[in-house]
């Protein structure tokens, strides 16, 4: 009975260990460490979250106001053929496509977008300039 | 006076699964999305004893990669090491991850490879192997690779998050709760996440050992970069570094980034232990 006792006590703290925790500075909501092992005794000031798995962090961050993560917002991507239809540094190629009929500008608008192929699309922090 | 040093090889090299047509490495293809695809050889039989070898392997399609090194004859592979990553420039053919093991081949085996690719099914990647003949008796051999953080459900490594501040380090992220082995070598392999379009940024990142809370730096500020031309975080793979951490350890990492946008700020990261 003694050593079914001890084996239940492995096995609730080995449980335990296999769960996923969120550790954070109680003060400001900020991370400081995720994982499934940890230190018995937690430094002052510092909480946690339990999960029952590792979060995905390419879809979810950790949010410090409520202690939990949220929904990882979307990537933005900005389509440079739109975007250089407005660009005030591009007056003259928007003078251009104010000249052109619908059909015209189809045909600019696919041929420039086979001539930029994956760099038609970039990133919300990147610049309309596709740079060397 | 002959110069016959301990250290170094014997200058004698072959590489292995050169294509000269297209020059360029054996075609290996992935199987369904994130599944491996069937061992493909490279030799059939290594022609000399090899102190050490280098794998090459180059994306010829968009995407992240797992890809394994298996020894043994057909149909009794056995993967040696499983899951190197490698991830390729999203317009296609990009830059080849270089893996250096100093770990011995015997003469005669044969060798294959097999992958899996987060992009789609049966996307092909080219692979080289470099042997080296060793000439003296060198320091005791290695003789294992283990990888650590491989996602097989993507074909990618664990995520890094450096947090809404930027140049400030954040939460460590657990990179494995406890090692297999001791690692006497290691290395740092850093993954795309598959991005399509990334931003200008620069990466610091802490390699450190411990549990949650008492985590100790091993290797500080690996500094690692990507720009919004090659949306690649390059270099892939960092390595070998000389280390001495026990087997049961907690291996995680943390890093600082140049910039705070939500998905370009992340980045993958394994870790590779040899002993």
């Amino acid at each position: 009975m003694g050593w079914d006792l001890l084996s239940a006590l492995f096995d609730c703290c080995r449980r335990k260990k296999r769960m996923w925790r969120v550790f954070y500075d109680d003060t400001t909501g900020r991370a400081v460490s995720m994982g499934s092992v940890w230190v018995d005794q937690l430094p002052p000031g510092i909480a946690f979250k339990e999960y029952g798995a590792p979060a995905d962090l390419s879809a979810q961050m950790w949010n410090e106001a409520t202690r939990d993560f949220i929904a990882r917002p979307p990537k933005v991507l900005v389509d440079r053929l739109q975007e250089i239809l407005t660009n005030p540094a591009y007056p003259d190629f928007q003078t251009l496509w104010a000249a052109l009929n619908a059909t015209r500008r189809q045909q600019l608008t696919n041929a420039l977008a086979r001539l930029l192929g994956k760099a038609r699309y970039r990133s919300a922090g990147g610049s309309l300039t596709i740079e060397e | 006076m002959p110069d016959w040093s301990f250290r170094g090889g014997a200058n004698r090299y072959d590489t292995m699964g050169e294509v000269v047509s297209g020059s360029h490495g054996t075609s290996v293809t992935s199987g369904l999305t994130n599944v491996k695809g069937s061992w493909t050889e490279i030799v059939a039989s290594t022609p000399f004893m090899a102190c050490c070898f280098t794998i090459l392997f180059s994306g010829v399609t968009a995407g992240d990669f797992l890809f394994d090194i298996g020894f043994g004859a057909n149909p009794n592979e056995v993967a040696f090491v499983s899951n190197l990553h490698h991830s390729d420039r999203q317009s296609g053919q990009g830059p080849t991850s270089v893996y250096w093991f100093p770990i011995p081949i015997p003469a005669g085996t044969r060798v294959t490879v097999r992958s899996q690719c987060q992009s789609g099914g049966s996307k092909v990647g080219y692979v080289t192997i470099i042997l080296c003949e060793a000439q003296f008796v060198r320091e005791p051999a290695l003789s294992r690779a283990t990888v650590y953080g491989a996602a097989t459900g993507d074909s990618g490594l664990v995520g890094l998050d450096p947090g809404g501040t930027a140049d400030t380090k954040n939460s460590y992220s657990e990179i494995v709760a406890s090692t297999t082995y001791p690692i006497r070598e290691l290395y740092i392999v850093l993954g795309n996440q598959a991005n399509t379009a990334r931003t200008d940024c620069n990466w610091l990142i802490d390699i450190s050992v411990g549990a949650s809370l008492s985590e100790q730096i091993v290797i500080p500020d690996v500094y690692v970069s990507c720009n919004a031309v090659g949306d690649l975080v390059l270099p892939e793979v960092i390595g070998p570094i000389p280390v001495n951490i026990p087997a049961g350890s907690r291996l995680a990492a943390r890093c600082a980034c140049s910039i705070i946008d939500a998905t370009d700020r992340l980045v993958d990261v394994g870790i590779i232990g040899v002993d």
